[in-house]
């Protein structure tokens, strides 16, 4: 029995090495952002710019810099090659510390995510949502690394119980509709004081640590707390009856899930340019959970 | 692994869904099994072979490859 979407093992060693220039070059780039000028010209799909001349779709740009478009792209492949390796020599028991791992590591970033969502405003939160494309693959590195050495309790599961489901599904279809609904009504927003853990930004004055935020749109928080929530619970909640073989079915969907979300961030990454790279980096986080979902789901009904 | 679960299902005259139910596991486990699409565990193995009456060994065999 093969478990599907694991890479050769042969990857392991170009992912760390791959991955190490992305963490020098992303670092790098978030210290001297405003130094580096590496001008490159090349194509779009689309852009909106403020300081480009060419907007709109299949528009050649000057890009300021590539400096942080190649250190996505390494931190992504890089963090991908050594998540999804085969083990040296891979047995069942690294396959259950995987599944635990990555589950842990899903919880783990969401809850990260959902915090920074409502709690960081203005400049902090763009770089929140940058670190949050490569978030989870470097979280489940680490987790796994450590249960390797740890011995884990491999009884334990990271679930939650089958009535969380039905509220799952409930999130997530509230979710959605207020979501195509606030494409179509703009007058629906929902605003708040919002206390924020850091404020940094273009909203007027009131920076720093431990801030209020006053009249701040949460609308996409409310709409990303809901998908995420909900995905979660209706995918990682127990069946009605649950067991080993459906386990595998969803670590195999977090496999999926992972590969062709990072597939997807690469293609946006050197595809939209401008505000609507915002826009990109709050669809990806929502993108993965939705992914796993739909992937677990039609694998459990269609059949194995 | 090859597995006889499907002729074991047969001797007995029970259904996936029967089987599924008396072992406590889903019916698309018990169908994937016998694809050979799952490998099942030793604990689900023992049970299997506990409600037909053999060893483990009788319905459950390694093959070249494994």
């Amino acid at each position: 029995m093969k478990t599907r979407y694991l890479l050769p093992h042969s990857l392991k060693l170009p992912g760390w090495i791959i991955l190490g220039i992305g963490i020098v070059l992303g670092i790098f780039w978030l210290i001297f952002m405003d130094n580096i000028k590496f001008p490159t010209y090349m194509p779009a799909l689309y852009n909106n710019d403020f300081d480009q001349n060419n907007r709109g779709w299949l528009v050649m740009i000057t890009n300021g810099s590539i400096v942080d478009e190649i250190a996505g792209l390494f931190l992504i492949v890089g963090s991908l090659f050594v998540a999804l390796s085969k083990e040296k020599v891979e047995d069942e028991r690294f396959m259950k510390i995987r599944l635990d791992s990555l589950v842990w590591a899903v919880i783990v970033n969401s809850i990260v995510l959902i915090i920074s969502l409502f709690m960081v405003y203005g400049l902090a939160y763009i770089y929140i949502m940058s670190i949050s494309l490569v978030s989870l693959p470097l979280l489940f590195i680490f987790k796994f690394k450590y249960s390797l050495i740890r011995e884990p309790d491999t009884e334990k599961k990271y679930q939650f119980t089958h009535p969380l489901r039905a509220v799952g599904w409930i999130l997530l279809i509230l979710g959605i509709i207020y979501w195509l609904l606030l494409m179509r009504f703009h007058n629906i927003h929902i605003y708040a004081n919002m206390p924020a853990l850091y404020n940094d930004g273009f909203v007027q004055g009131n920076n720093g640590w431990f801030k209020i935020v006053p009249h701040e749109s949460i609308s996409n928080e409310l709409i990303a707390l809901f998908i995420i929530l909900g995905s979660l619970f209706v995918a990682l909640s127990k069946e009605k009856i649950e067991d080993e073989f459906i386990m595998k079915i969803r670590l195999e969907s977090l496999l999926w899930a992972l590969i062709a979300n990072n597939i997807l961030l690469i293609i946006c990454i050197f595809s939209f340019y401008g505000m609507t790279f915002l826009a990109v980096m709050l669809y990806s986080t929502i993108s993965f959970p939705l992914m796993f979902l739909i992937k677990y789901i039609i694998t459990l009904r269609r059949g194995y | 692994m090859i597995n006889r679960l499907k002729v074991e299902r047969a001797i007995k005259n029970i259904t996936q869904e029967e089987l599924a139910k008396e072992i406590g596991v889903s019916r698309q486990t018990i169908n994937a099994i016998e694809l050979g699409k799952y490998v099942p565990s030793t604990v689900l193995s023992l049970k299997i072979a506990r409600f037909f009456g053999r060893k483990m060994e009788e319905i459950f065999e390694l093959e070249e490859g494994d």
